[in-house]
């Protein structure tokens, strides 16, 4: 439904995505994860149009992105709401005009929830404020996808958690597929049903979860490894194996994650 | 389409209400080097400056497209210079034949030089610095020598020596612009 092949973005002479291609299924709650740099916000912007790549291609509801499609997309990117004199009340406004699919019920829930000073300008909001308002207008526009960038960045604990509740929900009952960008890998793993994990401005690992945490094991140093096994890397104090054998115990999210980034580069300040 | 229009006009209106009046005011001017002075502040005030200001990312994540974006600033700038352009007429008694010639020579303007100001920033460019240093130089280019044998004069956005030749090279910048901005993509 959602497929990027052999995408390549350069920045001048800094090559900032690298061959890069995924797919997303319908229905999705897809997690993009990587650390700082990586190219993560690169790959969403171009996936929304912001950018243009240098090469490969992108498409979403099998066809490329165009006007229509646009209007079935909703976006929370990572400097959340940006016109400076917009109240609320012109957010909601504008949304309304721009998604046909617009849902009031929806929005009515998170403003009874959430209070939204909505005569105020949202420039004076609060981030996690502004995180939460861009939140409800993207869900009430009920688009078929929602990109998210560091959704939950900003907000406290108990909000995370009922944002994610929300998420979840929004893609198993409305079947809707979401793709998030994010460092928050233990929400990550609650919510996400496939992933891809970016490095260098290359997808080093992608799989849906279930099929990553049958195919990885985390065994203690030092424990004898089958032959037919592949040791990724050091998974905090364990190392992360691929293999089809059942030794040491199944990995979580958070040990594949640090498995396959550790394995790309090891920093150590105080050896010379 | 007409939501989108609508949209990008609640966007523009509520962002840049102040500038887009003063400018606006001024384009009532029926002097042609006063009232084009005004058509560049406001080019400069719409899509470049969007552009200049890294907002359009902010629009282009919703369903704008670049192609909304390019055509939405387009169609306001035409709007605005050509409502100013026809209440200036009537309420200053200008003959139909002397407001459609300042009107075309104003749209020629407005074209050029959103085009310029659109590939300026579109490469990283100021929105304003650099489309005024061009300003200049199509003031003084075209205005050096015998106009009849300048041949700068025929093509410049500002001399219009021939109105033919002047909208040819408006439309070639703006299909330009057009390819710079929605084709290749602004520069970061």
């Amino acid at each position: 439904m959602i497929k990027i092949d052999r995408l390549v973005k350069n920045f001048g002479e800094k090559n900032i995505l690298n061959d890069i291609s995924f797919s997303v299924k319908e229905g999705d709650i897809f997690a993009l994860v990587g650390p700082n740099g990586a190219g993560k916000t690169t790959t969403l912007r171009c996936l929304f149009g912001d950018l243009q790549p240098d090469s490969g291609s992108i498409k979403i509801f099998d066809s490329d992105l165009n006007s229509s499609i646009k209007k079935r997309i909703a976006v929370i990117t990572e400097d959340r709401l940006v016109f400076k004199r917009f109240k609320g009340t012109d957010y909601v406004k504008l949304w309304k005009m721009l998604y046909p699919n617009w849902s009031e019920e929806i929005f009515s829930s998170f403003l009874n929830h959430y209070k939204f000073p909505l005569s105020e300008k949202v420039d004076n909001y609060s981030m996690g404020m502004k995180t939460l308002l861009q939140m409800a207008l993207s869900l009430s526009t009920d688009s078929d996808l929602l990109i998210l960038d560091e959704p939950t960045q900003n907000l406290d604990p108990v909000i995370r958690q009922e944002v994610m509740d929300v998420l979840k929900n929004f893609s198993l009952k409305e079947r809707k597929t979401i793709i998030i960008s994010s460092h928050e890998i233990y929400e990550l793993e609650e919510i996400a049903s496939a992933f891809a994990i970016i490095y260098e401005g290359k997808i080093i690992y992608a799989d849906t979860m279930d099929e990553a945490k049958e195919k990885h094991r985390v065994v203690e140093r030092g424990d004898s490894i089958p032959e037919n096994s592949v040791i990724i890397g050091n998974a905090g104090d364990k190392i992360l194996v691929k293999t089809d054998e059942e030794i040491g115990n199944y990995a979580t999210f958070n040990n594949i994650v640090l498995g396959y980034l550790k394995n790309q580069k090891k920093f150590d300040p105080f050896t010379i | 389409m007409l939501n989108k229009f609508e949209g990008y006009l609640l966007k523009e209106f509520s962002e840049k209400a102040g500038r887009l009046a003063v400018f606006s005011l001024g384009l009532f001017i029926p002097v042609y080097p006063v009232r084009i002075i005004f058509i560049f502040l406001t080019i400069v005030s719409l899509l470049p400056l969007d552009i200049h200001n890294k907002k359009i990312t902010a629009l282009l994540a919703l369903p704008f497209t670049r192609n909304d974006l390019f055509f939405n600033s387009y169609f306001l700038l035409i709007i605005l210079t050509t409502i100013t352009e026809i209440i200036s007429s009537a309420w200053f008694n200008i003959n139909y034949y002397s407001a459609g010639v300042f009107l075309t020579g104003s749209l020629i303007f407005a074209t050029a030089y959103y085009s310029i100001a659109v590939i300026c920033t579109s490469f990283g460019l100021d929105n304003f610095g650099i489309p005024f240093l061009i300003f200049l130089a199509d003031l003084i280019i075209g205005g050096v020598g015998n106009m009849n044998i300048n041949p700068f004069s025929y093509i410049s956005p500002i001399h219009q020596k021939n109105i033919f030749t002047a909208l040819g090279t408006a439309v070639v910048l703006l299909i330009i612009a057009f390819y710079v901005f929605v084709k290749k993509g602004v520069k970061k």
